[in-house]
């Protein structure tokens, strides 16, 4: 009896081996480097350029998509939400702009699926710009943005046209070279030892089971406290399916920059990385962990400041 | 007589001309019609191949054992699907095609629109499990190298049980069980704590797996497609 139990105790214990070690996953390809470009269409672009720094899209001509999105800093803003027109404040911290193109849906619940669809947002956002697609068409119509749609569209200034450009004019707005992607391709001396030592933090503290990808980030949903809710006055993708599953799911942002975009989460709650990151240790993970390994892995993330191509 | 006849004869003519000439024209406007429909329908019928092939991926991400995922492939499969389908509808009613054809393809929108909603809740609840896993696997954590031999055993019986959960040789219950046993000695140990807590709310992201991975295998877009694609076949 005695002996079959040792036997059926080894067994399990090679069960458990097999399974455990089958969730160490070679790291490798886990991170993917941003292209230097994409492939964009020029004429377009350039036009959605000059949109993107236009105060026309807002009702009261006083903003512009460049009010929010500092695309020469960090694409986004440092407060922690952002004003409209009539000094409005908006209900979410303002995501940046740069890398959007990689996320898989835009905004923080996810409700826009492309960045065409998100441009429809703002402008119409009583909050934003505050502004109906007709009225903003028909002023377009009157000034030197007919010709310049005409020239790239049969059909001149419509509402698919006009965040057609915005949509396009992002596609610049990445930002390649940042010291991990060199670390990733193969530059040894890219990172700190500090950094590196972060990275590895990173990845066994579980971090990397969300942010991860071309975006280290922006694919996927979670709760926002996945061990523990945090106090939450947003309700994320419910606001959008309305079904309670859901309550409380955001969009997992990209990590890409994270040091130049604070305040962080969806409502602006955390100042700096290092609460940030404490925070999502303790209620997103479960990880208790101590504040040299927390400074480590701040080190880290500072290594995921790429360059603004739009600049370059 | 003749001169008289002559003018009819020719009257006639034109209009046995004017009659093939309008049989050939039409002929060759439904000719050209028809070749249309038929490159309309082949190019519908290549887009349900994709739509075909993207669900098969997108059911093997969803039978995949809990590991680490880079997202990035399935989130662009599952857009990509989205994209197409939105565009044969609209394609098939900008181009008048069937309206039982387009009604089939609005009702796989349907569906999908619900698959794609169980699957990020999959999604989401995978990446967790995963994190969880591998903190619940960690035998190097400072704080479980700390333990006693006791609690350290009783540790290591709950990482065997989720181990072996994934064989099918336990259920959540019994592990639920085993964690309620621990967690009533009230051991006053920061680990163990945390192993419990970690423990409970990973038992209920796998409920939630379970719940989504049953959803989906009741959500049937498969035969749908195909019965698309056979419709197709027909009309072509």
């Amino acid at each position: 009896m005695r002996c079959y139990l040792n036997n059926m105790l080894h067994i399990l214990f090679g069960l458990y081996i097999v399974f455990f070690s089958s969730l160490s996953f070679a790291y490798e390809n886990i991170i993917i480097p941003i292209p230097q470009t994409l492939e964009y269409d020029k004429a377009k672009a350039t036009l959605g350029e000059k949109l993107f720094f236009d105060t026309i899209l807002s009702k009261d001509n006083t903003i512009s998509c460049f009010s929010c999105h500092n695309i020469f800093t960090n694409g986004a803003d440092t407060k922690k939400v952002s004003t409209g027109i009539n000094n409005q404040s908006g209900i979410t911290n303002v995501p940046t702009l740069f890398n959007a193109i990689f996320n898989f849906r835009q905004n923080w619940n996810g409700s826009a699926k492309t960045l065409a669809n998100q441009a429809k947002g703002p402008i119409t956002n009583p909050i934003e710009m505050g502004h109906n697609f007709k009225e903003l068409i028909s002023i377009l119509e009157q000034s030197s943005y007919n010709q310049e749609f005409k020239m790239i569209f049969g059909d001149g200034i419509t509402e698919d046209n006009l965040v057609d450009v915005l949509a396009e004019f992002q596609k610049r707005l990445i930002t390649p070279n940042s010291q991990l992607d060199k670390y990733l391709m193969g530059d040894e001396n890219a990172l700190t030892q500090d950094q590196k030592d972060g990275y590895e933090l990173f990845k066994s503290k579980g971090c990397i089971s969300c942010h991860n990808g071309i975006n280290i980030g922006g694919q996927l949903y979670s709760r926002f406290g996945m061990i523990k809710l945090i106090n939450n006055e947003n309700f994320g993708l419910y606001n959008v399916t309305k079904e309670e599953e859901d309550r409380f799911y955001f969009k997992v942002p990209s990590l890409r920059n994270v040091e130049l975009t604070p305040p962080y989460f969806h409502d602006g709650s955390a100042d700096n990385l290092f609460s940030a990151v404490e925070i999502m240790l303790r209620y997103q993970v479960g990880r208790d962990t101590s504040s040299k390994e927390i400074l480590k892995i701040v080190e880290f993330l500072k290594s995921l400041n790429g360059e603004i191509a739009y600049v370059k | 007589m003749l001169n008289k006849f002559l003018p009819r004869i020719y009257n006639i003519k034109f209009w046995i001309l004017a009659f093939f000439l309008i049989i050939l024209i039409s002929s060759y406007i439904y000719i050209q019609e028809i070749k249309q429909k038929i490159y309309l329908y082949s190019h519908h019928n290549n887009q349900i191949n994709k739509l075909i092939e993207l669900n098969s991926y997108i059911n093997d991400f969803v039978n995949q054992k809990i590991g680490l995922v880079v997202f990035d492939d399935i989130a662009t499969k599952i857009n990509s699907f989205e994209t197409i389908l939105e565009y044969l509808i609209d394609d098939g009613k900008i181009n008048e095609l069937d309206k039982s054809y387009i009604n089939k393809l609005t009702n796989i929108q349907k569906i999908y629109s619900n698959k794609k909603l169980q699957i990020e809740r999959l999604k989401s609840s995978k990446a967790f499990a995963y994190n969880a896993l591998t903190y619940i696997s960690d035998n190097n954590d400072l704080g479980y190298l700390a333990l006693n031999n006791d609690n350290r055993k009783r540790i290591d019986f709950i990482k065997l049980k989720f181990a072996n959960l994934s064989f099918g040789g336990d259920d959540l219950t019994q592990i639920k069980n085993e964690i309620d046993s621990l967690q009533s000695l009230g051991i006053e140990d920061k680990y163990i704590k945390n192993f419990i807590k970690v423990s409970n709310a990973l038992l209920s992201y796998y409920s939630q797996i379970n719940l989504a991975m049953h959803r989906l295998n009741n959500i049937d877009i498969d035969s749908n497609l195909k019965n698309v694609k056979d419709y197709l076949t027909q009309v072509m």
